[in-house]
């Protein structure tokens, strides 16, 4: 078989010590490169705690995830850094919150860096100037203000430009358009979706958003108490319903 | 006059070690107790080399990698998250008492026959020994502004602010918390060694409070500078030269207090007082929210 996934989950358990049942149980799935895939389920269902697994967050207890046919496990911290990022709706756990949005730019180009002696120089300012305007016209201006004093907008806008400097390969958000009013969630899905597209990053998204479930991505997975309880791909996806996500899915 | 220059020079004596205690607890934001130990282990090194016979700045120098190795030590203890900093610093500094007997191998070394470092500057006069101190520290806080005006320094600040997202960055978070806490306890050590070398004589009990001396010190300084000037981004310049100005006043405070006529011994029960009122007011804006009616 030539068919080479991105990643795959085999048999995947996960069972913390303090609960006596499984969080995730006999997951198995498989991702080709370019593919948007959809997660949904309940509170609990364990969306999050698959992202967690992917992203090496928690351990996992059985089975083996295997991202470009080497079990994430073994990959060292920089490499990782380099293929996977999570943006999760909590941007606290993205930023750098006392730091400024300059700093925050500097420090996220080191994840293709190594750390220097050198200090800021005005060609950076310059370029991250120009950079962010792309994703939120109010950045740029902004580049000596504390992460803390943006509006959650901004720090997501912030957040997704961060990310996209150096297009990860696989890219998990975990709701992260789910804490922004209707309009800036539209606009930051919107923008994320078109990045994607353009630089084929592969992604996995869990949402509550019944609408951007339809509207996005080309896979689609349902969990309930830690088991995957339906998945639909391609054009089985593209025929789904609102009402069908929520029988099925819930 | 007779006030402010004992301040002056106390201060430059001692500003080195807020300086560690500065990076340990206002940029990586761990509270470091180790420091000290490491003052004391300093001036240990550097009085019992010095008394062999050593070169004074060779001893100095290796006074600092004593105090180098006690911040790695430390780093150690708390590798892993797994034994708290605060715990951590205590069990060090435990460790230390033993270990500074060790060196010294008896508990007061006098400096009064050996060779000075200052010996070059002693044809000025008393002053020289001032001159030449004030330009070694000048020295170290030169390399500490570049330091934290560099990548390294922002890195350092970022292990401060958001260790996690560091972590998912790439970076070794324990390496720069070694890097950290070693710098740290390194100027605690150079600053130990100064003291011994100013005062002739390393004391086994030399380092007691010293940290939280210096943690006032820093606090009462950002207090300040936070007041003068609003919602400002980091400034290096700014905030040394507000750990300088919470040294200064700090001392300041000592010898007033010291002139108007409060007994020494009280006088760590006034200042304990006095870093009671500067360490509340400066997280009040923090947790207000949480506690206040």
């Amino acid at each position: 078989m030539d068919h080479k996934y991105l990643l795959t989950i085999d048999q995947l358990q996960l069972k913390l010590p303090c609960m006596d049942r499984a969080i995730l149980q006999d997951i198995n799935y498989s991702i080709n490169p370019g593919d948007f895939v959809v997660v949904l389920g309940g509170n609990g269902s364990g969306k999050s705690s698959l992202i967690k697994a992917i992203n090496r967050g928690y351990p996992i207890t059985g089975g083996i995830i295997s991202f470009q046919q080497q079990p994430v496990a073994s990959y060292c911290a920089a490499d990782f850094a380099k293929e996977v990022i999570t943006l999760t709706q909590d941007t606290s756990q993205s930023l750098f919150n006392d730091l400024t949005v300059l700093e925050n730019c500097l420090l996220w180009e080191l994840r293709h860096k190594h750390v220097s002696l050198q200090c800021a120089t005005h060609q950076e300012r310059a370029l991250f100037h120009e950079y962010l305007v792309a994703f939120n016209p109010q950045l740029p201006d902004k580049l000596d203000t504390t992460c803390a004093r943006l509006s959650g907008g901004e720090k997501q806008a912030l957040i997704l430009a961060l990310c996209l400097r150096h297009p990860p390969t696989l890219l998990l958000l975990d709701e992260h358009t789910s804490a922004l009013d209707p309009k800036t969630a539209h606009y930051i899905m919107g923008r994320t979706h078109t990045e994607l597209l353009e630089h084929h990053i592969t992604c996995l998204m869990t949402t509550h958003d019944l609408e951007d479930a339809l509207m996005y991505g080309n896979r689609l997975l349902a969990l309930k108490e830690g088991r995957i309880v339906y998945q639909a791909d391609g054009a089985q996806k593209a025929g789904l319903q609102r009402s069908d996500l929520l029988t099925l899915c819930y | 006059m007779d006030i402010i220059i004992p301040a002056l020079e106390q201060s430059a004596l001692f500003f080195p070690l807020a300086l560690g205690i500065y990076l340990s607890y206002g940029i990586l934001r761990t509270t470091d107790l180790t420091i000290d130990g490491s003052f004391v282990l300093g001036a240990a090194v550097f009085a019992r080399l010095l008394t062999g016979g050593m070169n004074p700045w060779m001893s100095l120098l290796v006074a600092i990698l004593a105090g180098f190795l006690a911040g790695i030590g430390v780093s150690f203890i708390q590798k892993g998250g797994r034994i708290n900093g605060l715990i951590a610093g205590v069990l060090a500094l435990f460790i230390l008492y033993s270990v500074n007997f060790q060196v010294m191998s008896r508990p007061n070394i006098s400096l009064y026959n050996a060779q000075s470092l200052f010996a070059p500057a002693l044809n000025l006069g008393e002053s020289g020994q001032w001159i030449m101190l004030i330009a070694l520290v000048m020295l170290i806080l030169i390399f500490i502004a570049f330091l934290l005006k560099t990548r390294l320094g922002l890195v350092l600040r970022a292990f401060g602010d958001n260790p996690y997202l560091l972590k998912n960055i790439g970076k070794s978070i324990e390496g720069y918390r070694f890097f950290g806490l070693a710098l740290a306890n390194g100027l605690a050590a150079c600053c130990g060694a100064l003291s011994a070398q100013i005062h002739g004589y390393a004391d086994i009990n030399m380092g007691f409070g010293v940290t939280l001396t210096g943690i006032g010190a820093v606090v009462i300084g950002q207090q300040l500078m936070k007041r003068f000037t609003t919602n400002r981004p980091f400034s290096v310049t700014l905030d040394l030269t507000g750990c300088f100005i919470g040294v200064f006043l700090y001392f300041l405070m000592i010898n007033i207090f010291l002139r108007v006529g409060i007994d020494p011994i009280n006088l760590k029960l006034v200042l304990g007082l006095v870093l009671i009122f500067f360490l509340r007011a400066a997280s009040s804006r923090q947790q207000g929210m949480l506690y206040g009616s």
